[in-house]
């Protein structure tokens, strides 16, 4: 269980990397390795040249804007995890971050790198849908920002071009009103998601009038469940709306079926799941 | 494959090596510099029988690349207290039976060393929690949590010194 | 007693040290001896032995689980520089036969596969490198022509599998590898005479030990002499060794085995023949030492070291009172493409097999079939643990057909204090037990009354909290008939009788105590075990004993740790080394004190007279004299100094005796077979108690409460035996809820990594576990000492499966297959919408 041999290079300023990357399409980044290393330990991966990002500053830090926060893609999970910022601005990350994988792993675990590697089991890249977060990406031909909900393709699969590397991520600091819930089943406490599921809204005078919904570990990459969300808008808090809308999510998901969980078992989870993702979210409404 | 030069402190001590890029810490830290008590198991990072301290943090060794270590302060289970004088965690594992085969003590000692220097007064579920992510064949876990326990106790009745000696 | 029992006899028990209130050490619970070295990371691991000039080893695994070798392409892998050799099952065959097997007829394994592939993972080619990261670059440049044969996966297909797609066709046109019925007693009038059948198919999937620590060895041959010397973590190196010689060409001497350290094995390292005989196979092929230790793949794919995979078809015939008269059942048994131990783990089963139950009559139609899988090894429990599991559903099947109480029925069956020892029908008996008070223990721990009521308000609410309880044996100290009773008759294979083990002791002038053992150390704990019994018999501090580990050169006859026999039978070495010794011991002080010798005792690290505290001579001055002041003392042939007529004293310099215990109470099998004489007689006892909720929702099982009570007899270190029972435990757990090794139609292994062959963590356990003890001395091993190494295991899949049932009965759930991971429970609670 030895990697294959590879080159490493590591770059200490953002323009030497992306010009490392412009060189050459087959690099591949790593920060935290935390995913990337026990795909090459089984030689599954086997990445002629690897480009390491971790000791560029520029790509390490939160910063609290007026209206959001912006992360580093190379912020360790647990310095997220940890982080007061987060803790007031972005609650439903550092919620969802009880689920994240394990402590020591949190300690080299990036947010960007999770993201990226987009394991369809994996909590943040729902979570981040559920915030509307955007993405900072940047490549030889310049920098764009995309939409999380536009990022995750497919299992494993971002919209990251050729040469191209995440940089930050922009998360709209969630409103005092708001009520979020993560819920997630896992096989053994801490194992990858089976099916999780983030939730955020907001009702006034007990109608719903902001919700998102993201679900991740079924079927495909994780997504947002906009049917269920045009469903709660505008709807009357209540429990019958509540069920319904869990039942519409299992209705809508196309999981898989694998070693962890049959399609069925997947559904029945997402109803359940949501059920109580939305009751702690409107649990004040 | 070019080798690349790397510098960094292991219990204390300067190295400097020529490593490929792809010598996983774990390797190094056993082969390279001979310090056989970090342990390596699954090789995936899921067992944590390999977790070594890189600059005060826990890091499974196997997930690391050694080139990723240059600059960095690396501990190992040699670090901590030796055969005629124990570390308190130490003392605490034995007097607690936290160990049987002790293929995972020294990551389970890295884990409650890392977790005691910021919880030093932890309730058992905390304990519980800080070993959550480490895997025992043997002992059932309750003995491990006993010995973390135990060692806050033990800590905390110590005089600083020790620890700061074991820091040396 | 029924006729088929006519030729049963037990033999007189050869206990020499009895069971007593005032041992010193015996039963304390000391600090680990070992625990030092491990602590500070000065454990020799097998990864850690390095010889200069080694180099490293790493196999090439068949992708596929059944396939001709067509032809094997290494010239791409010679070229890469830092390559020393490569072997292939043909190079190896040249000089290497097939590895050990137990099945009789043989079931041929090699330690690279010669011709043929029969499980995804088995070696077919084997690399040589100045490093491991070499070494698997070289592996990838090897190309590899396969044709691909039928595979059978499952035992249905097993069953009827011909031709191509036969395992082992030099065996017979089948994949049928044993078919044979053991019955004993009148099984048919019981079941005809019983007032209720209740029938059960249940189905045991295959896991595995899975330590943290792989399996591997350094081997060194050196050419002047043709001696391979080999550090292996084996735990049987001392009983195997000579038969992995065997199949490299060379006598027994010329093997030198040296243990290590070992970072668990819980089975899965009881014999690791194949990395002892790869190894030297490499070592001569290379010319220079290797080392192989298996990675993550290689020990679920390639390790020998699987867990019984059963599927049962079983009857209990009882009366209306609920007492149980008769239990037959038929049982297929996947072992996978070899046969390591023979059937060994059904006769393990058939030492425990009517529990702790007053059953008169069994029967066990075995059938063992040959998959393209890798084959079973021993798995704590090796068997025994399944057998306790299909018991205990078949009570609790015949509780809930009668409307009677499981704990009630439990009961009413057990086998009672004055009716020891017993003999089962299968001749096998159990020396001593007090199975009501374990189960009464048991019970005090757990408020089930408490329970039920919260039980019952749960429901209200929909939550769903179950209780089990269960009682089951734990047997200990195999008696090696176990590993050929099955055979059948005119092919009965190696018919061994021996299971010995042996201890040198020393006391060195200064009158220290070295112990050496013959067997290794791989988290039981028998330098403590050693320690404490040498302790009390030399009235010693432990401090003052230092244990070693003998290689097989100068190891004297040694089985190892396994079926929870370590601690009696080196506790019976350790005894009689202890005694001659102390003989000698009381020579000496006798004849220093100018007393009678049997006016003496051993007291505070020294001989004295008994009642006077002034004549006293320390073992530090005793040994001393012995060592260095020969002319001291008489010449052999002079009287001793009471002048009665006794045989000449040895006053021979130095204090040490070799001493090799067998086993203390066994017999031969009936000729034909009608019983199995007497086999693992030294029966433990234990009750679990499991309080769990459901989530419906999920299919996630929580740990509420939990109590476990084992009667391992006398108690050496009841700290260390604790630490057994939650480890033993947590693996039943794990059996019970999360561990299967999943292979697909094609043979392949779905799940080999960790992150999907789930071991308990932290969480999975329960955070409230209750250890209880009861003792009930064995009148057979020295002290009263019984095995408890294994039991946890043996119990916790049994009592969760109960718990689960009691937990969802309103959904009318039953658990007959296990694992039961959330997402199969979930199917279940749903009627198998999932």
């Amino acid at each position: 269980m030895k990697p294959a041999p590879f080159e490493l290079l590591t770059p200490t300023t953002l323009p030497e990397a992306i010009a490392l990357f412009a060189a050459d399409n087959e690099a591949i980044a790593i920060a935290g390795g935390q995913s990337l290393i026990p795909m090459m330990n089984f030689r599954i991966s086997q990445p002629g040249k690897l480009v390491d990002i971790g000791r560029i500053p520029e790509l390490s830090g939160i910063t609290e804007r007026e209206d959001k926060i912006i992360i580093g893609a190379t912020t360790t999970h647990n310095t997220l995890l940890h982080s007061q910022v987060i803790k007031q601005n972005c609650p439903l990350v550092a919620t969802a971050y009880e689920y994240v994988a394990h402590h020591t792993i949190r300690n080299r675990g990036t947010l960007g790198g999770n993201i990226c590697h987009a394991d369809p089991a994996s909590e943040m890249p729902a979570v981040l849908q559920a915030l509307d977060a955007e993405f900072q990406i940047a490549g030889s031909a310049g920098s764009r920002t995309i939409l999380a909900t536009e990022f995750f393709k497919g299992p494993y699969e971002t919209a990251l071009g050729d040469g191209e590397i995440l940089i930050a991520i922009a998360i709209g600091k969630q409103s005092e009103a708001e009520g979020y819930a993560f819920r997630e089943m896992s096989v053994r406490k801490g194992d990858f998601a089976i099916a999780g599921v983030a939730s955020r809204g907001t009702a006034t005078g007990s109608r719903i009038n902001m919700v998102r919904l993201a679900v991740c570990g079924v079927g495909g990459a994780a997504h947002r469940l906009r049917q269920v969300e045009e469903f709660l808008d505008g709807k009357a808090v209540t429990a019958d709306a509540i069920s319904e809308a869990a039942r519409l999510a299992a209705e809508t998901v196309t999981p898989q079926s694998d070693l962890a969980g049959s399609e069925n078992y997947r559904k029945a989870l997402v109803e359940s799941l949501t059920r109580e993702a939305l009751q702690e979210t409107f649990a004040a409404s | 494959m070019n080798k690349i030069e790397i510098n960094l402190t292991v219990n204390g001590n300067r190295q400097r090596a020529n490593v490929e890029p792809r010598l996983l810490l774990s390797d190094f830290i056993r082969d390279g510099l001979g310090l056989k008590g970090t342990h390596v198991g699954c090789s995936h990072g899921v067992c944590g029988v390999c977790t070594v301290s890189m600059d005060g943090k826990t890091v499974r060794s196997c997930l690391t690349l050694a080139a990723q270590a240059d600059g960095a302060s690396i501990e190992t289970i040699e670090h901590l207290g030796n055969a005629t004088e124990l570390h308190p965690i130490q003392q605490a594992f034995s007097e607690a039976q936290g160990l049987q085969c002790g293929f995972c003590t020294p990551g389970m000692i890295a884990i409650t060393r890392e977790f005691l220097q910021h919880n030093p007064t932890p309730t058992r579920e905390e304990a519980t929690e800080a070993v959550s992510g480490a895997l025992c064949r043997c002992t059932g876990y309750e003995a491990i949590v006993d010995a973390i326990l135990l060692a806050a106790e033990l800590i905390a009745n110590t005089p600083i010194r020790t620890e700061e000696a074991a820091d040396e | 007693m029924s006729n088929h029992l006519e030729t049963h006899y037990i033999p007189d028990s050869k206990q020499r040290e009895r069971p007593r209130k005032d041992l010193k050490v015996i039963g304390k619970s000391i600090r680990r001896v070992e625990d030092t070295r491990l602590l500070t990371g000065s454990g020799r691991y097998i990864d850690d032995i390095e010889l200069p000039g080694m180099c490293h080893a790493a196999i090439l695994r068949s992708p596929y689980a059944h396939a001709r070798i067509v032809s094997i392409d290494t010239s791409k892998a010679r070229e890469l520089p830092g390559v020393v050799a490569i072997v292939t099952g043909s190079d190896a065959a040249k000089h290497t036969g097939p590895v050990v097997t137990f099945a009789s007829p043989p079931v041929e394994q090699r330690c690279i596969a010669l011709d043929k592939v029969r499980h995804a993972g088995e070696a077919v080619a084997a690399v040589v490198a100045e490093s491991r990261y070499i070494a698997e670059d070289a592996i990838d440049l090897i190309d590899v022509e396969y044709e691909e044969l039928p595979v059978v996966a499952t035992i249905e297909d097993a069953l009827t599998s011909k031709g191509q797609a036969v395992v082992h066709p030099e065996r017979g046109d089948s994949n049928i590898a044993h078919e044979h019925l053991y019955s004993f007693g009148d099984v048919d009038s019981d079941f005809e005479q019983a007032d209720h059948v209740i029938k059960r198919k249940l189905r045991w999937n295959r896991s595995g030990p899975y330590p943290l620590e792989y399996k591997g060895a350094v081997a060194e041959f050196d050419k002047g002499t043709g001696k391979f010397t080999c550090y292996a973590n084996s735990s049987m190196y001392n009983y195997v060794g000579w038969l992995c010689a065997a199949s490299l060409g060379i006598a027994p001497s010329q093997l030198n085995i040296k243990p290590v350290v070992a970072g668990g094995s819980f089975g899965s390292k009881l014999f690791n023949h194949k990395s002892i005989i790869l190894t030297c196979t490499l070592a001569r092929a290379a010319g220079r030492p290797v080392k192989y230790v298996e990675d993550a793949m290689d020990a679920v794919l390639n390790s020998d070291a699987h867990g019984s995979d059963r599927l049962y078809d079983a009857e209990i015939a009882v009366n209306s009172d609920g007492k149980i008269r008769s239990l037959r059942f038929d049982v297929y048994d996947d072992y996978g493409a070899f046969i390591q131990y023979g059937y060994g783990t059904h006769g393990n089963a058939l030492s425990q097999i009517i529990g702790p139950y007053k059953i008169k009559s069994v029967a066990m139609k075995l059938t063992a079939v040959l998959t393209n899988k890798c084959q079973q090894g021993a798995y704590r429990g090796f068997g025994s643990e399944v057998m306790n599991f299909l018991l205990e559903r078949m009570v609790d099947a015949a509780a809930d057909e009668l409307g009677i109480d499981k704990i009630e029925i439990r009961r009413r069956n057990l086998i009672q204090p004055d009716e020891f020892p017993y003999v089962l029908p299968s001749g096998n008996i159990y020396d001593s037990g007090n199975y009501p008070a374990v189960l009464e223990k048991a019970l005090s721990l757990i408020d089930i009354d408490g329970w039920r009521r919260k039980q019952a308000e749960a429901r209200k609410e929909g939550k769903h909290i179950g209780i089990g309880v269960v009682t089951c044996q734990e047997r200990s100290v195999f008696s090696s008939t176990e590993f050929w009773s099955l055979n059948k008759l005119d092919t009965p294979g190696f018919a061994l009788t021996s299971s010995p083990e042996s201890i040198r002791v020393k006391i060195d002038p200064m009158g220290k105590i070295y112990a050496e053992l013959h067997a290794p150390f791989w988290g039981n704990s028998p330098e403590t075990m050693v320690t404490q019994v040498l302790a009390e018999q030399f009235t010693v501090d432990p401090s003052d004993i230092i244990v070693g580990y003998a290689d097989t050169d100068g190891g004297l006859p040694g089985t190892g740790p396994g079926g929870s026999r370590f601690t009696v039978m080196i506790t019976g070495a350790a005894v009689s080394a202890a005694r001659e010794i102390k003989g000698k011991l009381t020579a000496i002080a006798a004849h220093m004190l100018q007393v009678a010798e049997d006016s003496l005792e051993f007291r505070d690290a020294g001989v004295g007279v008994t009642g006077d505290a002034e004549k006293h001579v320390k073992l530090s001055d005793l040994a001393m004299m012995s060592h260095y002041f020969r002319l001291n003392f008489p010449d052999d042939a002079e009287q001793s100094i009471d002048g009665r007529n006794r045989p000449p004293q040895n006053f021979s310099s130095g204090l040490q005796a070799a001493a090799t215990y067998d086993h203390p109470m066994t017999t031969m099998p009936d000729p034909e077979r009608k019983h199995l004489g007497i086999f693992y007689p030294i029966m433990g006892n234990m009750a679990h108690v499991a309080v769990i909720e459901v989530d419906p929702d999920t299919g996630r099982i929580q740990f509420l409460d939990y109590a476990a009570v084992h009667d391992a007899g006398v108690v050496v270190n009841p700290k260390t035996l604790a630490g057994h029972i939650r480890g033993g435990t947590a693996q039943g757990i794990g059996t019970a809820l999360y561990e299967e090794f999943q292979y697909d139609a094609a043979g392949q292994l779905l799940n080999a990594s960790l992150a999907d062959y789930r071991i308990p963590g932290v969480f999975e356990v329960p955070s409230s576990f209750k250890i209880g003890h009861v003792e009930t001395p064995s009148p057979y091993t020295e002290y009263g000492i019984k095995g408890g190494g294994e039991g946890g295991r043996m119990a916790s899949p049994a009592v969760i499966a109960q718990a689960v049932e009691d937990a969802l009965s309103p959904f009318n759930v039953l658990v007959n297959e296990l694992p039961i991971p959330p997402g199969k429970l979930h199917g279940l609670i749903n009627g198998g919408t999932s």
